[in-house]
């Protein structure tokens, strides 16, 4: 008497439901990467949000040179002040700026040599560049400052980062709801063909559901029989392709990630390489959900279609 | 326990297969249900265990008339009735014991008393050395036997058995029949669909002749053994006047 009780309907005999595990496991495989690819772009995204919209940088070109020699201080008579120290000073008396970096000529060709070589650097001469921390960009008029900076030190440029910021953020954004709606996709193919895996059960065995209908059975009794059949199917089908699909992850990170090597980049890459605990949770719920999800669609197929079969 | 009232039937075209039935199936009587094969006996018991609904007429079973049953109380009456098909209706992929064990499983038994009853049955109608075999290894009578324990394994108030002897020879038929007959005597309603006149003459329990569509009782001669504990058929119109 050690039989399963769920064995009185041989769904898997013939018909499409015994590729049930095998459609399953590949829609989870595919939803569980379009989903990392999702989350993926949406950390991206926001880091970069984050780490430059408190940024912004004042590129001021010949920064040693007076403000003004031609003598158009006709306000403040001869002016010896340097542009970089005009531009600092109206930086500072700034509301809402907080710390000042700045980075002197020496530093940019440093920067700049590995790019363009050390002749090349040592003939250019570099705007001196200032990075502003912004301690509360809201409060910050930019376009106000702009104005004040261009009037006093003609030439010096404010860089906010706004305009590709914008640009990546569309195109993250893009990547993610594609991502997302990949996921939906595969969850509807994986829905369809569960409902066919139901229902070409219930056709191939039609005198069976019959017999226990008339031996009392009533239609939630038979489709717990379908929920077991298809739980399963999808429950070990979903766990190896989740785990299949987040060893690609794994992969990819690694791949991506050339300076360190074997298990210690993808360990880098899965703590720090994009994705947060939050998102683990996520992809590894997946597979989860999608068996819970069958097995849900299994019982409601079910039902309707035995409801119609009278 | 079983009334029926006027009833017609008749599918899609054609004429009806059954006319005008009136009868009354008492609690713990016995019956047999006799006519040529294609009379309307299936289609008669088919009514009772609610799998069709008459045309025109009346039927009622458990004194609820079986048009207005939910699909719920469909399923709930059936569990008070047992079915021997004419086929047998043996689910082939389970050994003998399991499908013994079905209407216990349908009706939410504890595992535990599936295990104690299913044996204790098989034994009853000498199948204790096939438990563990599927259907198609075992003989026509064994398979009979088998269907019959499930018939009865979750002790119906009604019997309904298609034709139970058809595939055996008369020895095994008269077993069977005993083996109704104790059921009868433990308080079920037995009704048999049969047109083995020998059983019906060895027996001797009324009969419900189906003939022309039309079903007439006839009951057993006193020249026969007495089965004076049937029940009666209660004619309600000119069944009786016509037979």
């Amino acid at each position: 008497m050690a039989r399963s009780t769920s064995t009185e309907i041989a769904i898997s005999r013939g018909g499409s439901a015994s590729y049930l595990g095998w459609v399953v496991g590949a829609m989870v495989y595919v939803a569980v990467l379009a989903a990392a690819g999702a989350l993926f772009a949406q950390s991206v995204s926001d880091r970069w949000a984050l780490s430059l919209s408190g940024v912004i940088t004042v590129q001021v070109p010949d920064a040693e040179r007076a403000v003004d020699p031609s003598g158009a201080a006709s306000r403040t008579g001869d002016d010896k002040t340097s542009r970089l120290a005009a531009a600092l000073e109206i930086l500072r008396i700034t509301p809402g700026i907080g710390h000042l970096t700045i980075l002197d000529r020496d530093k940019a060709r440093a920067l700049l040599a590995p790019w363009l070589g050390e002749d090349l650097v040592g003939q250019i001469d570099p705007p001196v560049m200032v990075d502003l921390r912004l301690m509360d960009p809201t409060v910050v008029d930019i376009g106000a400052l702009r104005d004040r900076l261009s009037r006093r030190v003609p030439g010096a440029v404010i860089d906010d980062h706004g305009a590709w910021l914008t640009r990546v953020a569309a195109v993250t954004r893009a990547v993610e709801r594609g991502g997302w709606l990949i996921v939906l996709l595969v969850g509807g193919v994986a829905t369809i063909s569960v409902i066919f895996a139901v229902l070409s059960g219930l056709s191939v065995n039609r005198d069976v559901v019959e017999l226990l209908h008339l031996m009392g059975a009533r239609d939630g009794y038979v489709a717990k029989r379908f929920q077991g059949y298809v739980l399963m199917a999808a429950l070990p089908a979903s766990a190896i392709a989740g785990c299949l699909a987040v060893a690609t992850i794994m992969a990819i990170g690694a791949i991506s990630q050339p300076e360190a090597d074997g298990v210690e980049a993808m360990l880098r890459f899965g703590r720090f390489g994009g994705f947060r605990a939050l998102d683990w949770i996520i992809i590894c719920a997946i597979p989860l959900v999608f068996a819970g999800f069958t097995l849900v669609t299994a019982r409601m197929a079910a039902l309707v279609a035995l409801r119609r079969l009278v | 326990m079983v009334r029926f009232e006027n009833v017609e039937m008749r599918y899609a075209v054609g004429p009806p297969i059954l006319r005008d039935i009136n009868f009354e199936l008492e609690p713990n009587s016995f019956h047999f249900l006799t006519g040529k094969s294609g009379a309307g006996k299936s289609s008669l018991l088919r009514m009772i265990y609610l799998a069709l609904v008459p045309t025109l007429g009346r039927v009622t079973v458990f004194d609820r008339d079986t048009r207005t049953l939910s699909r719920i109380e469909i399923a709930d009456f059936r569990r008070r009735l047992g079915i021997v098909f004419q086929d047998f209706r043996l689910i082939d992929h389970l050994s003998a014991r399991e499908n013994v064990a079905l209407p216990l499983r349908i009706a939410g038994t504890r595992e535990a008393v599936i295990r104690r009853h299913v044996p204790e049955l098989l034994d009853w109608v000498g199948l204790s050395d096939h438990m563990d075999a599927l259907p198609r290894t075992l003989s026509g009578g064994q398979q009979q036997r088998v269907a019959i324990a499930r018939a009865v394994i979750a002790r119906p108030a009604i019997l309904l058995a298609d034709e139970p002897t058809g595939n055996v020879d008369d020895r095994i038929a008269f077993r069977l029949l005993y083996l109704f007959e104790e059921l009868h005597r433990a308080g079920t309603t037995v009704l048999v669909a049969t047109h083995n006149d020998a059983l019906c003459d060895e027996f001797a329990h009324p009969r419900l002749h189906i003939s022309g569509g039309i079903l007439n009782r006839v009951n057993p001669s006193t020249s026969n053994k007495p089965t004076t504990q049937s029940g009666r058929v209660v004619p309600f119109t000119r069944d009786q006047a016509e037979a």
